[in-house]
């Protein structure tokens, strides 16, 4: 089984993405699941349902999602064993993007929505730098000259990263996505699995765990 | 080494392979694509644009030869203006001009490169209605405005080999000037268009129909007779709407 990270801020078109690279490996007879991680249940399960692909939503309320991915990486990585499953994407939403859910080996793909502000790829960083590829996603949406001004700011911020776009309606793009993620060794999940991203200092107290919510934290 | 641009047919949404069999286009020549809405002119357009090896829905494949390497890689060999009439960008248009000439890689072709933004607005608002200003947020352009913009800067900064236009005529700006200036002996240019004036001065239409290329026409002499009497109506009509639209009466 091959494991593979895809992250980005919500409504980012990761889903999509997912989706079309799912359709290609199932052409070549691989069989792809999903394990989810956002802050809320959205009922993204019933997306990757419609198209007969084996998902789990987890809901992350209390803490980061990508943090909470790190956590149930386990669980994850055992799922997609106990399915019999090819592919195994870990789709995570995360939150302030100080850091970032990348790990050393693993194949680590980052979605930046088109329609998010030219300032947008510098704000996550960590996202961005620390992907192997990086795909601006809704290219459909703006004209070419925004898509080419886009692209040649996410080459700037990861010079080694393929970066790419697609197009979610039609999925023309993401054919090289699926192409790399098939085309990788297996993983085996080690314990201390190193981040790739430095994580950031401390947690702010409004949104760490039960007690959040009131103006002076815990 | 000749720039030529090849398209091998795919399928309508049938499944139907296209009959037109394989189309050469080369520098100079001007093709239109016609046929109802719906009917595959834009998917056309962005199959050429992607220079797509068979992987879109129409299963086309398309080559550019003749054109650098460098060119191809970068993304800038097929230029292309849609029917987009709005920028999301958060940019002004002085800086989106200068982003744009760095990203193609001739930022330093105009060492100033602050000209070069006045340039693209100055042959904008040559184009469109009310002028904007080069300091104005891209967002804030009208759609006439937004078109033009695109106009100016896909020959301007673009400068692409291939050049796709998509219903010029629907843009609120001046079609026939667009043209003028986007056209030019050293591009390969298809304009997807439903204007009979526009298809009659092409060298040839391919007429689309339920997805696919259905006809490929070659102007004849006696359609290109014709242009004159259709430019005079249309004169006429521009001249209507120009009265009419500035508060003028019959």
């Amino acid at each position: 089984m091959k494991l593979a990270v895809v992250g980005g801020v919500h409504a980012s078109g990761k889903t999509s993405l997912i989706l079309h690279v799912a359709r290609h490996a199932a052409r070549q007879g691989l069989t792809t699941g999903v394990y989810k991680i956002d802050a809320m249940e959205a009922g993204d399960d019933q997306a990757y349902g419609r198209h007969d692909i084996p998902a789990v939503v987890h809901a992350a309320p209390d803490i980061c999602p990508d943090h909470e991915a790190m956590g149930v990486l386990d669980d994850a990585y055992s799922w997609g064993l106990a399915k019999g499953l090819d592919l195994l994407v870990i789709e995570t939403a995360g939150l302030c993007h100080r850091c970032s859910p990348f790990l050393g080996r693993f194949l680590s793909i980052c979605a930046v929505s088109g329609l998010a502000g030219i300032l947008a790829p510098a704000k996550m960083r960590p996202l961005v730098e620390g992907a192997d590829i990086v795909v601006l996603t809704r290219s459909e949406m703006i004209s070419q000259a925004e898509r080419q001004v886009f692209l040649d700011r996410l080459r700037e911020l990861n010079p080694s990263a393929l970066v790419m776009h697609v197009d979610g309606l039609t999925g023309e793009g993401t054919l090289p996505v699926a192409r790399a993620m098939i085309g990788r060794p297996d993983s085996v999940l080690l314990p201390l699995e190193p981040l790739r991203a430095r994580l950031p200092m401390g947690y702010c107290h409004f949104c760490q765990g039960p007690g959040a919510g009131r103006e002076l934290g815990l | 080494m000749n720039v030529v641009m090849r398209l091998e047919p795919g399928t309508d949404k049938q499944g139907r392979p296209e009959s037109c069999g394989v189309l050469e286009l080369r520098p100079g020549e001007v093709t239109t694509v016609a046929g109802p809405t719906g009917s595959g002119k834009t998917r056309l357009l962005a199959d050429i644009e992607r220079l797509t090896p068979g992987d879109s829905p129409t299963g086309r494949k398309v080559v550019l030869s003749g054109v650098p390497d460098e060119v191809l890689q970068s993304g800038f060999a097929v230029g292309r203006i849609s029917q987009a009439m709005q920028f999301f960008l958060d940019l002004t248009v002085r800086e989106f001009v200068k982003m744009h000439a760095q990203a193609r890689g001739n930022g330093d072709k105009d060492p100033t490169n602050e000209d070069l933004a006045e340039m693209v607005a100055n042959q904008a608002n040559r184009l469109a209605g009310e002028p904007f200003q080069v300091d104005q947020p891209l967002a804030t352009l009208s759609g006439g405005q937004a078109r033009a913009l695109m106009v100016a800067d896909v020959v301007l900064v673009a400068d692409a080999p291939v050049l796709l236009i998509d219903e010029i005529e629907n843009a609120g700006i001046d079609r026939h000037a667009a043209l003028e200036f986007l056209i030019e002996e050293r591009r390969i240019v298809l304009i997807a268009t439903h204007d009979p004036l526009i298809m009659l001065k092409s060298d040839r239409r391919l007429v689309m129909a339920e997805g696919g290329i259905r006809h490929v026409i070659d102007t004849s002499d006696g359609e290109r007779a014709e242009v004159e009497r259709l430019t005079r109506i249309d004169r006429e009509m521009a001249v209507l709407r120009d009265q009419l639209r500035r508060g003028g009466t019959l």
